[in-house]
């Protein structure tokens, strides 16, 4: 017989294994939404209903009326369908295409509800709340080498809730989120030959930080104002993570020994040089409506704030190699994005889900590069609900991101101009217990 | 049947798609007939000389082919160019040296030539020089029938009766005192109000005859690497850092004593250096002084900039009045030098050798200088005229195809160089700057007007195909 222990440790070390796997950025800028597969098949518009475990990410007021031992674990597929870029002069120019690899991520997550006594319930949650991975095919000939062929960014929340039902119709609920994060960016060491004076590569650049933290707090309410319109709000705070980790530099050849030994007098190829970065997320902020159209059909909408402005720079600093110390700014934007979803419960046990998202990009035109190229996106979601015997969840989301044109740059930024287009697909499938 | 008509649809398709790509939005400005009144920058002059390859990507055939697809008619020369062009040979040390001659210069001339840059020509000589012989470089780019009076470059624009020009002039009425390392008012530098009324003139008559105009601001030279590559102070070659005696810097030695902070050492200097002069004895060197054509002093470099500060001033202020567009070609310098130009990730600054904006002649800039140059013409022709140019593409310019031609490089690290003394007097004479007499001779510069255009032009053949 099973331990209370081992019952629920399980679904989270699953949870764990199957994140550890680089997420790509889809939610605007690098914020992933997807993390339940109920809500993500009303397109995320659930902070005014969060009646399931997935409450601790998306109001953590909602397990205030959940009054039951449950456990959840689910993960999200999503796959580029498409990742393009065309170049513009006056860099890279015409002609000098991309293509992002076709690469599948599984950001995952685990919930689990205890209720303690009648008006209070206590929530362990696992998630993936941010992510990003971008990799560009050809590194030996993509014009943004220079800047990224290859980058990874992930993150795992851990965010145990407490939530107390003050009445009947009104919930509160608070959380601390522990967040683990580690970010890996390959890139080419470009060299100007000076007898062609023209620019070859030299060196492929991995900078790979440890897995390190960063703390945080959530908190929501719910209201449900009259048997059928209910309204939430739920805040997420910043979290800054500071990591270190290493930048290594292996040497690729020009092809002529005396220049090769020249540059390997001058680069610490094949050492790990201590680096270090850091990364402010959002804060966010979701505020939800909730009204039940009939006695089968529920709709919502949802007004989601991310404080993107925290995300000014990406700063590289090599604390014994001052020379190789890089910032990329990115200057992004406090961004908006609406949701719109409805359920409609076709018997006690099933429920089938639509949604609509227009996610507002934070990123301003002169960021928007080969490490992360954002856009405003516009997603639909079919969903499906089984409760029963064994409870299950499934979303499907088409995600068509804005032809993006990049025309301008930062004054202390770098030139790369051009379109970039982006699709994805997101499957999301989550289990009860 | 059926194939042939398919034909003919894709052809007609594929013309139709073809055409938009040259019809580029030049807005209320009209290429139809363009002109390009300038210098060596205009020209594309590059490490020393001109050559066809820079010269095809000229500033103003890089505007016009972007602005019409078309291609201009310029003066050309074949490699190894005119003169030959100096070329880096060593890394360690790092030894810069001039192609070899190769027999007389092959020259491919047009008539009535649309860029009429003629490098060494300062505002008075655009709008005065005819002093020039049939071998002069001024003639052969002016190209016009040997005659008592022939035209100046002015009179050659407003021939062509244009509707649009590029004025890049100004540069060489500060670029003598650079280079020169004495200021000398009316000789190495123009005086303030003969370039006002001057390049008034200039301007004037271009935008009385019609001609919509893009004029630039001139950049200051103290920026140069030519200027700004050898500190005032003894570096070991070795390593490339300063040397210390008693945890002091050693300063080298100048015509008046040890030179201070912010006086500046011309690159031909690296050869006396190399073999002592201007080394205290104290530090292994002759303890002779640098003489003065090699040093600019910290008065002289403020000099400069405040004249070059003066001309750009005059050159907006006649911009606004003939409601042209200028480009702040004096700004990029700035920026080059400065924080430099990230393009990709690749950063790009005015740095000597290893920075990719200025070639090896320590004043000139690269073609990719020229191209970004090209752009910032563009984009304020587009902000004038309303017009949708597309900036030149920088790709080819930076990684190009002729990478294989890489000579074999002893020595392993870049460090320390030398401008060689053959190198060097060859700058001085492109630059049309004697080395004098005496130290401080007034007669110095042979800048007297109509000159310019000479020193290259001597070595000319008389037979110009």
């Amino acid at each position: 017989m099973r331990s209370r222990w081992t019952s629920w440790i399980e679904p989270l070390l699953i949870g764990a294994l199957v994140a550890l796997v680089a997420s790509p950025a889809f939610a605007a800028g690098f914020s992933i939404f997807e993390n339940g597969s109920k809500a993500m098949g009303m397109a995320g518009a659930f902070t005014a209903q969060a009646d399931d475990p997935s409450a601790m990410f998306h109001n953590a007021a909602g397990l205030a009326f959940q009054h039951e031992r449950a456990f959840q674990v689910g993960t999200t597929l999503i796959t580029n369908s498409k990742g393009d870029f065309e170049g513009a002069p006056p860099f890279p120019g015409a002609g000098q295409n991309g293509e992002q690899d076709d690469t599948i991520f599984y950001p995952s997550h685990a919930y689990w509800v205890e209720p303690i006594g009648s008006n209070w319930t206590f929530g362990l949650g696992f998630n993936d709340p941010y992510g990003l991975g971008v990799k560009w095919k050809n590194p030996d000939d993509w014009a943004g080498r220079y800047i990224s062929y290859d980058v990874s960014l992930r993150t795992f929340d851990l965010n145990p809730t407490i939530a107390w039902q003050a009445s009947p119709s009104f919930g509160i609920g608070f959380g601390v989120i522990g967040r683990w994060s580690d970010l890996e960016l390959n890139r080419r060491i470009p060299f100007l030959n000076p007898f062609t004076q023209q620019v070859q590569d030299i060196g492929d650049a991995q900078l790979s930080s440890d897995l390190d933290s960063g703390y945080g707090w959530n908190a929501g309410i719910l209201h449900k104002a009259t048997p059928r319109f209910s309204w939430g709000l739920s805040y997420r705070s910043k979290i800054k993570v500071d990591y270190g980790g290493d930048g290594r530099f292996t040497q690729i050849s020009t092809g002529i020994a005396a220049l090769d030994g020249a540059i390997s007098a001058q680069i610490p190829f094949d050492q790990n040089l201590p680096i270090k970065t850091s990364i402010e997320f959002p804060d966010q902020a979701s505020l939800g409506l909730a009204y039940q159209v009939s006695r089968n059909v529920l709709v919502e909408t949802d007004f989601n704030w991310t404080g993107w402005s925290s995300f000014d720079e990406l700063p590289i600093d090599f604390t014994q190699n001052d020379a190789f110390d890089s910032s990329v700014p990115q200057r992004y934007e406090d961004a908006n994005n609406y949701r719109a979803g409805l359920r409609w419960t076709t018997s006690p046990q099933s429920q089938w889900r639509f949604g609509y998202v227009y996610d507002e990009s934070p990123q301003p035109e002169a960021s928007v590069s080969a490490l992360l190229p954002d856009a405003n996106r516009n997603g639909v979601t079919i969903g499906y609900g089984y409760t029963g015997g064994l409870d299950f969840d499934v979303a499907f989301m088409y995600l068509k991101f804005d032809e993006r044109t990049r025309n301008e740059d930062f004054p202390d930024g770098d030139v790369f101009h051009g379109t970039f287009n982006t699709t994805a697909y997101l499957l999301g499938l989550t289990l009860g217990f | 049947m059926f194939r042939g008509k398919t034909l003919i649809v894709l052809m007609v398709v594929a013309a139709i798609a073809a055409a938009p790509a040259f019809a580029q939005d030049t807005g209320n400005a009209d290429f139809s007939r363009f002109v390009a009144l300038g210098d060596s920058l205009g020209a594309g002059f590059v490490s020393g000389g001109l050559v066809r390859g820079a010269q095809e990507d000229s500033v103003p055939a890089l505007v016009a082919k972007q602005a019409t697809g078309q291609d201009i008619r310029q003066p050309y020369v074949e490699p190894p160019g005119l003169p030959p062009l100096l070329r880096l040979v060593n890394l360690a040390p790092l030894t810069i040296t001039q192609l070899p001659a190769g027999g007389a210069p092959q020259l491919d001339l047009n008539p009535l030539h649309q860029n009429l840059s003629v490098p060494g020509y300062d505002v008075g000589d655009a709008l005065r020089d005819r002093d020039r012989g049939p071998t002069d470089l001024a003639s052969f780019i002016l190209a016009a029938p040997p005659s008592p009076n022939p035209p100046t470059q002015l009179e050659l624009a407003l021939a062509q009766q244009p509707t649009f020009a590029i004025v890049w002039l100004g540069n060489n009425d500060v670029l003598g005192a650079a280079v020169s390392g004495r200021v000398i008012e009316g000789v190495t530098l123009t005086p303030v109000s003969q370039f006002m009324a001057d390049y008034s003139a200039v301007v004037g008559a271009l935008k009385n005859s019609g001609a919509d105009l893009v004029l630039a601001t001139i950049p200051d030279v103290t920026f140069i690497p030519y200027v700004t590559t050898i500190p005032p102070v003894l570096v070991n070659p070795a390593t490339n850092q300063p040397v210390t005696i008693g945890g002091q810097l050693v300063p080298l030695i100048g015509p008046n004593g040890p030179l201070g902070p912010n006086d500046r050492v011309l690159l031909p200097a690296s050869a006396a250096l190399a073999q002592g002069i201007g080394i205290p004895q104290a530090a292994g060197g002759t303890g002779q002084p640098l003489p003065d054509e090699l040093v600019l002093s910290e008065s002289e470099v403020s000099a400069i900039r405040s004249r070059t500060n003066a001309f750009n001033q005059i050159i907006r202020e006649v911009a606004s009045q003939t409601d042209s567009p200028v480009a702040d070609i004096g700004g990029l310098l700035l920026e080059g030098a400065g924080n430099g130009f990230d393009l990709g990730g690749i950063e790009f600054t005015s740095d000597f050798v290893t920075g990719g904006l200025i070639s090896l002649d320590g004043v000139h800039p690269t073609p990719l200088g020229y191209a970004l140059a090209a752009n910032e013409f563009i984009r304020v022709i587009n902000q004038h005229y309303g017009a949708h140019i597309q900036p030149v593409d920088l790709y080819r310019f930076i990684f190009g195809s002729d990478a294989s031609a890489i000579p074999s490089i002893p020595g392993a690290s870049i460090a320390g160089f030398v401008f060689t003394e053959e190198a060097g007097q060859h700058m001085r004479e492109v630059l049309r700057v004697d080395r004098p007499s005496t130290a401080g001779g007034g007669n110095g510069g042979n800048r007297d007007g109509g000159a310019k255009g000479r020193g290259i032009g001597s070595r000319l053949p008389g037979r110009i195909h």
